[in-house]
């Protein structure tokens, strides 16, 4: 019945459209076909040497439903063809709607997911391939702040055996320095050497999170995926963890992927930032760009909503109406026409493209294409 | 945090000295004095009681819940942990409570004792009481609820047939049809039930009875998704549950239609594919508001959202924010809102308790603590946050360590960090000092006028 009511829609969509003028089935066809010619023709590109991580067009589909074959019926483009770059010492930010496929990322890039399609150059190589074996020789380069710590750490190992095992496996200080080398490490996090011989149930949710964050630095990683590290803490201790962070980062170039949901926290951190919006990468550029200039609409009402510290003060906001769409079945054209508050007609039907408007600075929005802007009144 | 720098050895080794490990036999002496204390707790809370046990009164008849010098431990083999260490606060009805405090200062805890939720044998209630005003439903001699009846201009009940399996109407012996009265139906078209309101101490209920408190009259918003999801089942299957045990008379397809009426108020898109997923199949964000519409599908009077929208992005916040607020106009529930974020507090709270270590250290209305911060650690919270507007090259943060909550001493437990400190402050603890009609703190700089 469902099945029924879906090509319902799509007869009805499909008469408006040929009204407006345009034929989404063709349309579709046409862009599938130039993105991958676009995927095959950057395929053949080298990495970026200066680039410490590069992205190109990553997916990662999760299968919802299968025939009795194992053929998928639907999938989910929780990750649908993202690309980046980051350099070393730099720190990207990825801010983004909840949901939207920034854990499913960064997992992906540390290959946590295996990803659907895609390359991951790290350091020059391209690890989207890697077998699990590869990869163990690169974990100690590659690590993770899980979003949620207390399902992350093991139950029944105390805090010092959970920070101290990987250091010595892998060999990071000599055996009988580790200890006093782990317990340097909870100071500067801030966990108290009392907290050595305890279990991860008996702390707050902030300091697992710490926990969480020592041990990711504890093997002296080159490059961090960063999923919400602050967002159980204090402001006073997020302030020291950050600090830290950035220290850290000055000592030893550390490289980081930063996601959270706390603007003025990625703000302060990132040299980068990256805005995401279901599944895909809709605007990218230097901070200071993305902040003082932010382009697509969507940025726009997400800079917004920032409650205000302020009790008196109430803000006006954006407040995006319209259907909040699924990953599962995205809509056509811009996925954020549903909801954008400069939805064009065009936007319906032709998937705007991604295009650098300044130096560094790219954005996939109709408004800045010459050809379709104009076209606002129809 | 390269070992190979001399200074930094030194430091390492500074810190080493400074902590202390306690022998085997110091451990199980520990063992032995709390396994005594909480096998002593642990059976006050599996006795059976009469509600007439732990029925009390409201200090204050326009609040909804008291709490007055609670304290909660935890019994562990290293010693005795006062994660809350003599709290006491009010929530009146139809409002909102926002606590922030340092991370581990106790505020899970604190919420986890008024759930009665507290992991045993370790965890305990020590002291305290928690009066809270229940609505419950009003039950006859037979312990069945008593219906609200729809009644006509002359306040007399309207009667209906009764109907049999078939919707014939059922007759007595003489043939004549047996008439009931018309019960009320809410708008779920569920009936309505008398009800009736009672003020328990819960710190004192066994925790058998709380069963009956939570869902309905209660609902928890946990700082992790994760701890209460269950893996193993479904979220449908989980929201189900709760509209099952709380609405009386509820079907299935009741239930499942308000679940996934919920999940739309949540802004979750697509309910029925997350109606049909497992937790580990959704989002840091979606697995909150799935937390979310779990603690209001039972449209609780008092809902304690501890950290409840840390994973989500400021749109969605700002929409889950509106629906508490809804929720308090439409039932007036009350909040107790524990978070970090002050413009969250700033939004939504109609008073703030700070907590440190424990213990409440200022408490006021939202616009006195963000205006005038009065203790130096409520000061020292507002310079560390980084604004949108902010570009130092290092934030501040407040320098230095929360004493071991093991061994707190007994002045002010902030002495060690403050950089307003006097004389006085290696005295005693600081009492509460009344500085406005609504705002509290405990700082022996602002003591002289009392005591
Ligand atoms: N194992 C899985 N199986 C099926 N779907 C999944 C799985 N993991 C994630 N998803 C889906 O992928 C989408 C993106 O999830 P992801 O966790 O990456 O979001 P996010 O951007 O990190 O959001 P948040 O800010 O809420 O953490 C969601 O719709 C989620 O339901
Ligand atoms: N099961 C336990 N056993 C021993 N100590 C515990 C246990 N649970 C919590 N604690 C301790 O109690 C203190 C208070 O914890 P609580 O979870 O209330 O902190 P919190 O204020 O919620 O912090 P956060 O903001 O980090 O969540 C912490 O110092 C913690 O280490
Ligand atoms: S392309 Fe159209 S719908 Fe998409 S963001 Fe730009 S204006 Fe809005
Ligand atoms: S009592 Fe003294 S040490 Fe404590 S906060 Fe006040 S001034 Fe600082
Ligand atoms: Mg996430
Ligand atoms: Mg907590």
């Amino acid at each position: 019945m469902e099945n029924q009511e879906k090509e319902l829609n799509v007869a009805e969509t499909q008469e408006e459209n040929a009204f407006a003028g345009y034929d989404d089935i063709a349309e579709k066809e046409r862009e599938e076909q130039a993105r991958a010619a676009q995927i095959e023709a950057d395929k053949q590109l080298p990495p970026d040497p200066e680039a410490i991580l590069e992205v190109r067009h990553l997916k990662k589909h999760f299968v919802l439903k299968k025939t009795l074959m194992g053929k998928p019926l639907s999938t989910l483009k929780a990750v649908d063809d993202v690309s980046f770059k980051i350099k070393p010492g730099e720190t990207l930010g990825i801010v983004g709607e909840s949901g939207c496929g920034k854990t499913t990322m960064g997992r992906a890039i540390l290959k946590l997911h295996q990803p659907t399609a895609g390359q991951i150059f790290f350091e020059g190589q391209d690890i989207a391939g890697y077998t699990p074996k590869q990869m163990r020789a690169l974990r100690t380069k590659m690590q993770i702040v899980f979003q949620d710590p207390y399902s992350s750490l093991p139950p029944r190992s105390t805090v010092g055996d959970i920070l101290a095992e990987p250091v010595r496996v892998h060999n990071i200080v000599p055996p009988e320095k580790v200890k006093e080398y782990v317990l340097d490490i909870m100071e500067q996090c801030g966990l108290r050497d009392y907290y050595y011989e305890r279990y991860p149930h008996e702390f707050s949710g902030g300091q697992r999170q710490r926990i969480c964050i020592a041990r990711a630095l504890a093997v002296a990683p080159k490059f961090v995926v960063c999923d919400e590290p602050v967002s159980a803490l204090d402001v006073s201790i997020q302030a020291q963890i950050i600090n830290l962070l950035k220290k850290i980062q000055q000592e030893r170039q550390l490289t980081y992927l930063f996601i959270s949901h706390d603007l003025s926290v990625v703000k302060y951190i990132s040299d980068k930032i990256g805005v995401m919006y279901l599944g895909s990468m809709v605007e990218f550029g230097p901070k200071d760009k993305i902040f003082d200039n932010p382009l697509h609409p969507y940025t726009n009402a997400l800079f917004s909503a920032v409650p205000n510290p302020n009790p008196d003060e109430k803000v006006e906001r954006i407040l995006l109406k319209g259907d909040i769409p699924s990953p599962a079945n995205p809509p056509m054209g811009c996925k954020f026409h549903t909801r954008c508050p400069k939805a064009m007609e065009v936007c319906k039907h032709i998937t705007p493209e991604y295009r650098e408007m300044e130096a560094g600075h790219f954005v996939a929005c109709h408004c800045y294409s010459e050809e379709y802007s104009g076209k606002k009144g129809e | 945090m390269s070992v190979n720098n001399e200074k930094e050895k030194e430091a390492v080794n500074a810190t080493k000295e400074k902590k202390h490990y306690l022998s085997g036999k110091e451990i199980r002496e520990i063992a032995r004095a709390n396994a005594k204390e909480m096998r002593r707790l642990e059976k006050a809370k599996n006795r059976k009681a009469h509600p007439s046990e732990y029925t009390t009164e409201l200090k204050d008849n326009n609040n909804i819940l008291e709490v007055e010098g609670l304290h909660s431990y935890f019994f562990t083999d290293q010693g005795v942990v006062k994660a809350v260490n003599g709290v006491t606060f009010n929530i009146p009805a139809n409002s909102t409570v926002g606590v922030v405090g340092e991370s581990g200062c106790g505020k899970s805890v604190t919420s986890m004792s008024i759930m009665r939720l507290l992991q045993g044998p370790s965890g305990q209630i020590v002291e305290g009481e928690i009066r809270f005003k229940v609505s419950d439903f009003k039950r006859d001699e037979k312990g069945n609820f008593i219906p609200v009846y729809e009644k006509d201009e002359d306040g007399n009940v309207i009667m209906e047939p009764v109907l049999d399996k078939n919707g014939v109407p059922k007759t007595d012996k003489d043939g004549q049809p047996i008439l009931k009265g018309k019960q009320r139906l809410d708008e779920h078209g569920i009936g309505v039930f008398e009800q009736e309101e009672t003020v328990y101490d819960i710190a004192k209920m066994p925790i058998k009875d709380m069963y009956r408190l939570r869902g309905r009259q209660m609902a928890m918003v946990f700082q992790e998704p994760m701890t209460s999801l269950n893996p193993v089942f479904t979220i449908g299957n989980q929201l189900d549950e709760v509209s099952l045990l709380h609405v009386p008379g509820a079907t299935k397809e009741f239930a499942k239609k308000r679940s996934i009426e919920m999940l739309n108020l949540v802004g979750i898109a697509m309910p029925e594919r997350v109606y049909a997923s497992y937790p580990h199949e959704l989002s840091g964000g979606m697995r909150q508001r799935v937390m979310i519409a779990m603690a209001l599908a039972g449209e609780p009077r008092l809902i304690i959202a501890d950290e409840p929208t840390t994973a989500l992005d400021v749109t969605i916040q700002a929409q889950i924010l509106d629906l508490f607020n809804d929720l308090k106009r439409k039932i007036n529930s009350s909040i107790l809102l524990i978070t970090h974020d002050l413009g969250v507090i700033a939004e939504m709270a109609d008073y703030v308790v700070v907590m440190y270590a424990g213990r409440i250290i200022e408490q006021g209305t939202a616009s006195e603590i963000f205006h005038n911060p009065m203790h130096p650690y409520t000061q020292g919270l507002q310079k560390s946050k980084p604004t949108m507007k902010s570009s130092e090259a290092k934030l501040f943060n407040i320098p230095g360590n929360v004493p071991n909550p093991i061994n707190m001493p007994n002045y002010c437990y902030f002495k060690e960090r403050c950089s307003q400190c006097i004389g006085k402050c290696s005295g005693e603890y600081p009492g509460m000092v009344q500085v406005s009609p609504t705002h509290y703190v405990a700082c022996h700089l602002y003591g002289e006028k009392e005591d």
